[in-house]
């Protein structure tokens, strides 16, 4: 595949992925409309009707829901989306200021489930039957079955109040972000531990295994070199996908670990009718699942010679 | 165990069992953690709640020898509340009872628990005290949207003209005092010299004006000002245009009496003029500055707020607070959102407060050592609501407009089993108006609690109402808002189910069902709290006057309206508190709602600090209360 291909993948992606963000956030936004008075959330119960009229003006809630949202269209393209209706803040900066936390997050949550997923599914696989084999299943299984919300408390308990050795929540030093990653990231750990391991397993008893072997090459290039690299594959479509999961577990994680993030913000939003901020969020977690499957689907062809190679 | 008078003793309800059976977080949490996380399953099946069945015992032996005689005494007037008018009835009973001198002593002596917290020790005027809250966000400006309620910073950083003496239960002064000029038609705002923002420059007058019409919107500098709720009464209250007579000295017209407790006089945060037209609303936004007790020194959205000490605050005023500074010299208030890690704050020893957690997390520390539990004895009387504007049933007549039905509501319900299952056990009922724990009508004030929980009367009373064979009624709740509101909602549908009160429950999170209640239109029971300040002004607009914003349960022939009017064009504070009371009482005879309780909300400190809530949490400079202890 030559330059042109990976661009026509790029933006065929990019098109598909533009559409999807803009039925994400027509749909919160008309749901949310539709549902829900945003000024019941505003006022206090001495608040009369007039008033709440002038506060549907003020912001912009006033009229059809067709107009406010052409409204909100038009100015979501310039990416004015209005101010928070708590802080009067500009709605996007608001999400913008706490993206970096999240990503941190996210990175460091994306990194721990590859250096404890990959290595261990490779040991799994290698290791049939063996007792490592079993620890590791078991602890897919674990990670998978076990809610981030319970997980989070577990550690907050063993390790930050029995043990003292990282604080309960907060950020700052790297010893915030440990708890979190790890009550975030075991999921993705587990799912791309399972499925390095049955990938290994197949790849392992291919003929051109075989043949490495035959040929005398040392086991750990086989394994490094030749195998994992056909193996991996499905591991990086999966953790494509997993990267929605992972931002879609920084509202429980940020929440439990007082972690200052968009996941947070957006639970707050939430909970204090602020759909200004809320959509920004949409938003921007959107647009940040989307990029995301991008930069999968583009690092296929470095990751397999064959789709460079033969365009596939 | 007291012998109970009902004529279902011995029953238990369903409610009852579910709360034995339920699980509290804090308590899977050391299971599960405890037994590792192999056996978690095991403790999610196998472990129960030991103190929620502690809690339950309780409810079995706490039950207040008055309150047995009252019921006693109830069941012996039983045969005359079958009359033909069971107000006057009810009204005779509760003066009958006064008279005797009843009333609640175990409360009362609860009362004296909360309110007596102090311990010996010497002040640690140099300490740092940081305080696990759940949230701290939005913008610095007080009065921007959403902003004025926030307790992070409102209470803490900015000054009120005025504020409610929690203490004395009294307006006192605050950053100034008022006087009535013109017939009542004007105030004189005065300030007290001396006071400064926290860049130095004075407090002055111009202030005021700049303060009100900014919240009013009256000023071009800031034309959308009337949209914060909060303080837009004043938009209505002020009738033209306030002038600066001196430095410190400001009249305000206005059209109602905003020196009353809960309105604009303690209300309205002042902002200062100089910084605001300096740098404009916006960078205000993002700076804020103000003169309070407490100054900003950092904020990190979301994560912790610092503030320190204004030691150039005056003090000496005449009240609460005012008699000395504050005693820390830093507060931090750090996040913690979730309530089980505000909790893992304290306990390892992130923070020193954590005035927000539900009883089921904080009962096990009443004694355990190093560690204080708090009660803030300040929050909302529950009640529900009947809607009598609107039919209920399909040949067009309310059940509820008949006050027999009413009253028969009232003795269904074991208000007292319920808090002591479900509450801490200090909570007391609700009565009347106000808030009983911060001052609000005492049941001494204005009558005795009459309506107790007796089936047998309820029956009764269902029958000489001719709904021998009950009803049916939606009944609607708010799930989420505070601690157990939806088990006390199931509860209360389970006793009333037993008088034939059959109710469809629904539970919304508070704001849709405060849109539906708004409606005045939807038939049925609607669960909701009346006011959580001492002084009944704010909720007597919103939920008793006839064309209040809540106003479902309407009585325009009981005279409880004139009574509201005469409150409400009464300036003279005496008098004013006289027309309360009998609005109190005749609230409560005439069995205007079901009342159930006041909730305390419960925290938990380090014991080597002191404080005193009083409710003083959810008001002005509740952190100024917190005094370190040298140990």
């Amino acid at each position: 595949m030559g330059a042109n291909g990976l661009w026509t993948i790029f933006l065929s992606r990019l098109l598909q992925g533009m559409l999807v963000v803009f039925l994400v956030v027509s749909i919160v936004f008309l749901v949310s409309r539709a549902a829900r008075d945003p000024i019941e959330y505003l006022t206090t119960d001495e608040t009369t009707e007039e008033e709440k009229e002038l506060l549907r003006e003020q912001f912009g809630l006033s009229g059809p829901l067709g107009k406010q949202y052409v409204d909100f269209l038009v100015n979501a393209v310039q990416l004015d989306l209005g101010n928070s209706f708590i802080s009067d803040l500009p709605a996007m900066e608001e999400v913008l200021n706490r993206a970096s936390k999240t990503l941190q997050l996210g990175v460091a949550a994306l990194l721990f489930s590859l250096v404890l997923g990959i290595p261990l599914g490779i040991i799994a696989a290698l290791r049939r039957a063996s007792p490592s084999d079993w620890f590791a299943r078991l602890l897919a299984v674990l990670g998978q079955a076990t809610p981030n919300f319970w997980l989070g408390l577990m550690l907050i308990f063993f390790f930050a109040v029995q043990l003292d050795w990282f604080p309960t929540g907060g950020s700052g030093g790297i010893e915030h972000i440990v708890l979190p990653t790890i009550t975030l990231g075991l999921l993705t750990s587990a799912a791309a531990m399972r499925l390095t391991r049955s990938r290994m397993i197949d790849v392992m008893n291919t003929d051109f295994v075989r043949t490495a072997r035959a040929k005398g090459l040392r086991e750990s290039t086989i394994i490094w070199r030749h195998a994992l690299r056909h193996a991996i594959l499905p591991v990086a479509t999966i953790l494509g996908i997993q990267v929605g999961r992972l931002i879609a577990g920084t509202v429980i994680v940020e929440q439990v670990f007082a972690w200052p993030g968009i996941g947070r913000l957006m639970l707050h939003t939430i909970t204090v009718g602020d759909f200004p901020v809320m959509i920004a969020g949409i938003l921007v977690i959107s647009s940040a699942i989307v990029v995301a499957n991008i930069l999968v689907d583009l690092s296929y062809p470095i990751i397999d010679p064959r789709i460079r190679a033969g365009g596939q | 165990m007291t012998e109970q008078p009902s004529t279902l003793p011995e029953r238990q309800h369903g409610w009852q069992r579910m709360r034995r059976t339920r699980l509290s977080r804090r308590a899977l949490i050391r299971a599960s953690g405890r037994a590792g996380v192999g056996a978690a399953g095991l403790a999610l099946v196998g472990c129960g709640d030991d103190d929620d069945d502690s809690a339950a015992q309780v409810q079995q032996q706490d039950q207040p020898q008055s309150v047995s005689q009252a019921q006693q005494q109830e069941q012996q007037q039983s045969q005359s509340m079958q009359q033909d008018q069971p107000q006057q009835q009810a009204q005779a009973d509760a003066q009958a009872q006064q008279a005797d001198g009843q009333d609640q002593p175990q409360a009362a002596q609860q009362q004296q628990e909360v309110v007596d917290l102090s311990r010996e020790g010497d002040t640690d005027w140099e300490r740092s005290v940081t305080v696990a809250v759940p949230n701290a966000v939005g913008g610095l400006d007080v009065q921007g949207p959403g902003n004025y309620t926030l307790k992070w910073n409102g209470p803490l950083h900015f000054d009120r003209l005025l504020q409610y003496d929690l203490v004395t239960r009294e307006i006192v002064p605050n950053v100034g005092n008022f006087e009535w000029i013109e017939d009542f038609t004007a105030l004189l705002w005065h300030l007290n010299p001396g006071h400064a923002w926290h860049d130095g420059a004075p407090l002055t007058a111009e202030d005021i004006k700049f303060s009100i019409d900014r919240a009013a919107g009256n000023a071009a500098y800031n034309e959308s000002g009337s949209y914060e709720t909060g303080v837009a009464y004043i938009v209505s209250a002020v009738n033209g245009e306030v002038s600066v007579v001196d430095d410190l000295t400001a009249r305000v017209p206005v059209n109602t009496d905003v020196t009353a407790p809960g309105s604009t006089g303690t209300t309205l945060p002042l902002v200062p003029k100089h910084r605001i037209e300096e740098i404009g609303d916006e960078a205000y936004n993002r700076e804020g500055l103000a003169s309070g007790p407490f100054q900003m020194v950092s904020y990190e959205p979301d994560i912790a707020v610092r503030s320190v000490r204004n030691d150039n605050y005056p003090i000496g005023y005449e009240n609460l607070n005012r008699q000395h500074r504050p005693w820390v010299k830093e507060v931090v208030q750090s996040v913690r959102p979730e309530p089980v890690a505000r909790l893992a704050a304290i306990q390892a020893g992130e923070a020193d407060v954590a005035p927000s957690l539900e009883w089921e997390l904080v009962q096990e520390f009443v004694n355990e050592p190093g560690y204080e539990v708090l009660f803030d004895p300040g929050c909302c009387p529950h009640t529900i609501f009947p809607n009598t504007r609107v039919p209920l049933l399909e040949d067009g007549s309310n059940p509820y407009r008949d006050i027999r039905v009413r009253m028969a509501m009232n003795h269904a319900v074991d208000v007292e089993t319920i808090y002591n299952a479900l509450g801490t056990g200090r909570e007391q009922r609700a009565y009347g108006i106000g808030t009983r724990q911060l001052g609000g009508m005492q049941p001494e004030q204005s009558g005795p609690l009459t309506m107790q929980y007796d089936v047998a009367m309820a029956l009764q009373l269902m029958d000489a109402a001719g709904y021998a064979d009950g009803f049916e009624s939606d009944f609607y709740g708010t799930a989420g808002f505070f601690s157990a509101t939806d088990q006390i909602a199931l509860s209360v549908q389970q006793y009333l189910d037993e008088v034939g009160i059959r109710t469809n429950l629904q539970l919304d999170p508070l704001p849709d069902f405060r849109a539906r209640m708004a409606q005045l239109d939807v038939p049925g029971l609607h669960y909701y709290f009346t006011n959580q300040s001492p002084d009944p002004f704010q909720m007597i607009n919103a939920e008793v006057s006839i064309g209040g914003t809540l106003t479902v349960a309407e009585y325009p022939d009981s005279g409880i309206q004139e009574l509201v009017e005469a409150q409400r064009s009464e300036f003279d504070p005496e008098q004013r508190r006289a027309r309360l009371n009998e609005l109190a009482q005749l609230i409560y005879t005439n069995a205007s709602w079901l009342f159930l309780y006041e909730t305390i909300g419960t925290g938990i400190m380090r014991d080597d600090l002191e404080w005193d809530m009083k409710g003083n949490a959810r008001d002005y400079g509740g952190l100024w209360g917190i005094r370190p202890l040298l140990t």
